[in-house]
């Protein structure tokens, strides 16, 4: 507590909450003042979409009797997929913050004890993970204390509780793994891991689809006949806690204050001896590459797009990044097969949701492509023709994602032709436009520090690309019905939103 | 504009929203001339060398390089230029070999011709040990050293080189030195900013003296002395001086 009053680790904590604020700041786009009214308005357009969501989801839960044990399983899976995505969360920004930040030099020759340190990445980390988790459970919550009643804001110190846990949990997978397998495959580790909950959640999200009601009935049969049995009663705390039960919320808290305080007091030396090593791992002995056959001598094009390519394929973590896109197919992989199984005639549904996540996956792999050039200033002032640059970068992102493409494709087609085909045209079109969208409005010259640092995508970037990518799917959509006319309309309306956005393009040098 | 002449720059202006990085700059700089360009921080020295080097568009002015209007015909012009910054293009990915390679194959240079400048420059810059390495674990001055086999692989008629000695040491700047004055001696003409006046004194033919995006003093080492200050002067105490006189005025 002496620590955390001193003048010294005030001064580090203003400078965590001011870079918290500039990286929200810079959703808005790059280089964007931190203004108060930008930071508004980029947290107003994300509320909004997760209240929006929220609302849709609660109006297919009809009647919600807290003492109804099939609510009760139900909670318990859900704040269970919220946990491991709270983990994963926080194992990811404490692979960041306790090791990657560059900035331990200065940290450790200030006149602070390390434990401080550790304390102020701490709260870092507890930050980011509540905020995520905040940001999917309170708006659920919020609502439902206003059309279910008040007892549901338990909930909310629920969050607080369990992002605390996270914390502790991940902050010490995190020193483990950093121990075991090094810093850069920590890093990698954690963004797997990052991308495998977020497919928890979808699962989360269409359960009912995948598994049907079964398996959740069997639970609840099972929880009404042994409810008194210590797994049970422990297994049900958070579900007790969220509806409203004070005992099971101060248990779970004070579960989480007790894991929060053993991190600190048993890790604090071991995570001063990492960050040591950590930082020193720069300088390391660098990777010996095999000489390839492929030339980079034979045209400009061919130079070009070798390189992003042998770029993208050497990095673990930008390839960790690109499995994170791709993970997100599997569920409509999953959901198709299973609709497909099961007799239903409709996997031509889910053709607008392919064409979108395709197209989103060529946006992220071009912005990761556009992020990761070092080196951006040589093309340009290389001999070349602008519009060179622009096809090379096409070509080489357009492989790979028609790679990530077609395996959901390929089954598409082979259930239904048609849908298959349509869809074939649609992911090519949304291929197109999420590459373009990029390459035309992505900040000039980014170097790969600003992907790790940032990690995401300006808003307005993602928020043009969505735009483009829906207007395809809004021209598609009537070719599978056979209504030709509306689809014309449709290829009009995303041509012409093209047409504006490339007019729209910030002019580089020449 | 002389056959002489390998960058000849009139009237350049650069704005960035209200601030006005260079203001009507003019300078030439001749084949076989190597030429500092000088100035105290802000002054506009990188500024004006990413615009000849086409990364940034000038509101005003004309640029030409060895005969070629920059901006009428800027792929043309790229083709006899090279561009060092201060923090090294390369990619950590890339081994010295294949990022060489890499700009030979942007330049279209002749693979066989390619091959044969790569190794020799290797040989040059000390980097044969590290060819197969990719560049991500090694230190500024090796990236520095990197970057300057690609600036130099493709043979350009103008070097533009911000600070480049950054990071180098002691022997390996005064290689890079020596590899400088041998590329001058064969008619290239090189262009470079430095904060190391030493530097500037004895490696350069003539000096510019850049100041609030204005070249306000421009010559030889002697030209400059004479300018007012004594013979024995540095170019520190002419630099200091000049920079003073602008600031008094």
């Amino acid at each position: 507590m002496k620590a955390l009053v001193s003048g010294a680790t005030r001064a580090v904590l203003a400078l965590e909450a001011r870079l918290a604020l500039r990286g929200i700041a810079d959703m808005a786009g790059p280089k964007t003042a931190m203004r108060p009214w930008r930071i508004a308005g980029v947290l107003a357009v994300v509320c909004t979409i997760i209240f929006g969501v929220s609302q849709l989801l609660l109006m297919t839960a009809g009647e919600l009797d807290p003492a109804d044990p099939r609510l009760q399983i139900t909670l318990t899976i859900n704040l269970a997929f919220l946990f491991v995505l709270m983990i994963s969360a926080a194992l990811d920004s404490a692979a960041y913050a306790l090791y990657a930040r560059g900035d331990y030099d200065l940290m450790f020759s200030a006149p602070l004890p390390p434990q401080t340190v550790l304390l102020v990445r701490a709260l870092n980390v507890f930050g980011f993970t509540l905020t995520k988790a905040g940001f999917y459970g309170a708006p659920m919550l919020i609502l439902l204390a206003v059309q279910h009643g008040p007892h549901w804001l338990a909930g909310l110190p629920l969050i607080l509780a369990l992002a605390l846990s996270a914390t502790a949990i991940a902050i010490g997978l995190a020193m483990g793994l950093v121990r075991l397998i090094g810093i850069r495959s920590t890093r990698v580790a954690a963004q797997v891991a990052a991308a495998l909950a977020g497919l928890l959640v979808l699962v989360m999200v269409r359960w009912d689809a995948i598994f049907g009601p079964g398996p959740k009935d069997a639970l609840a049969a099972d929880y009404v006949a042994n409810h008194q049995s210590l797994v049970w009663q422990l297994a049900m705390l958070p579900a007790r806690a969220v509806t409203g039960d004070v005992v099971a919320l101060l248990a779970v808290v004070a579960c989480a204050a007790l894991m929060a305080v053993l991190m600190f007091t048993g890790l604090a030396e071991s995570f001063v001896r990492n960050a040591v090593l950590a930082a020193g791992s720069a300088s390391a002995v660098p990777a010996r590459a095999r000489r390839s056959r492929a030339s980079f001598g034979a045209s400009q094009l061919g130079a070009l797009m070798l390189k992003e390519r042998r770029i993208i394929l050497r990095d673990p973590w930008l390839l960790s990044q690109i499995l994170m896109q791709c993970i997100f197919l599997i569920p409509i992989a999953v959901v198709t097969v299973y609709r497909v199984a099961s007799g239903a005639n409709d996997a031509s549904a889910l053709v607008p949701v392919l064409i979108v996540l395709c197209g989103q996956i060529a946006g992220g792999l071009t912005w990761i492509a556009m992020s990761a050039d070092e080196a951006a200033e040589l093309a340009l002032t290389a001999p070349l023709d602008p519009r060179l640059r622009e096809r090379a970068r096409f070509g080489a992102i357009s492989w790979l994602a028609v790679t990530i493409a077609a395996p959901p494709l390929m089954l598409l087609l082979m259930f239904d032709a048609w849908a298959g085909l349509v869809g074939l045209l649609g992911v090519a079109c949304a291929i197109a436009c999420g590459i373009f969208v990029n390459i035309w409005h992505q900040p000039r010259l980014a170097r790969t520090g600003m992907i790790r640092r940032r990690m995401k995508s300006p808003i307005s970037v993602t928020l043009l690309e969505l735009l483009a990518l829906t207007m395809v799917a809004v021209g598609i959509w009537p070719l599978l019905a056979g209504n030709y006319l509306a689809a014309m309309l449709g290829a009009f309306l995303a041509v012409a939103t093209m047409g504006v956005l490339y007019a729209a393009r910030p002019r580089a040098a020449a | 504009m002389s056959d002489h002449d390998a960058l000849v720059v009139r009237g350049l202006v650069k704005r960035f929203g209200g601030f006005t990085a260079v203001n009507g700059l003019d300078l030439s700089v001749r084949r076989g001339e190597l030429y500092a360009l000088l100035g105290p921080n802000g002054a506009g020295k990188t500024t004006s060398l990413r615009v000849v080097a086409g990364l940034l568009s000038p509101d005003l002015g004309e640029i030409s390089i060895c005969g070629i209007n920059r901006l009428l015909d800027p792929v043309a012009a790229k083709r006899v230029v090279a561009w060092l910054p201060d923090e090294p293009m390369v990619y950590d990915k890339l081994t010295p070999v294949e990022y060489l390679d890499f700009v030979s194959g942007l330049w279209q240079v002749e693979p066989k011709l390619a091959k044969l400048r790569r190794d020799a420059l290797l040989e040059t810059l000390e980097l044969t040990r590290v060819a197969d390495q990719r560049c991500e674990g090694f230190s500024k001055g090796m990236r520095q050293k990197v970057a300057l086999a690609g600036a130099l692989i493709h043979e350009p008629e103008l070097l533009i080189l911000d600070e480049p000695l950054t990071g180098l040491d002691a022997s390996m700047a005064r290689h890079v030195k020596e590899l400088l004055r041998e590329r001058v001696a064969t008619g290239v003409a090189v262009i470079l900013t430095t904060h190391i006046l030493e530097v500037a004194e004895r490696l350069s033919d003539r000096i510019g003296i850049i100041r609030n995006g204005r070249l306000v003093c421009e010559g030889t080492m002697a030209e400059l002395r004479n300018g007012g200050a004594p013979q024995s002067s540095s170019l520190e105490d002419v630099f200091l001086d000049v920079v003073g006189r602008e600031e008094a005025a």
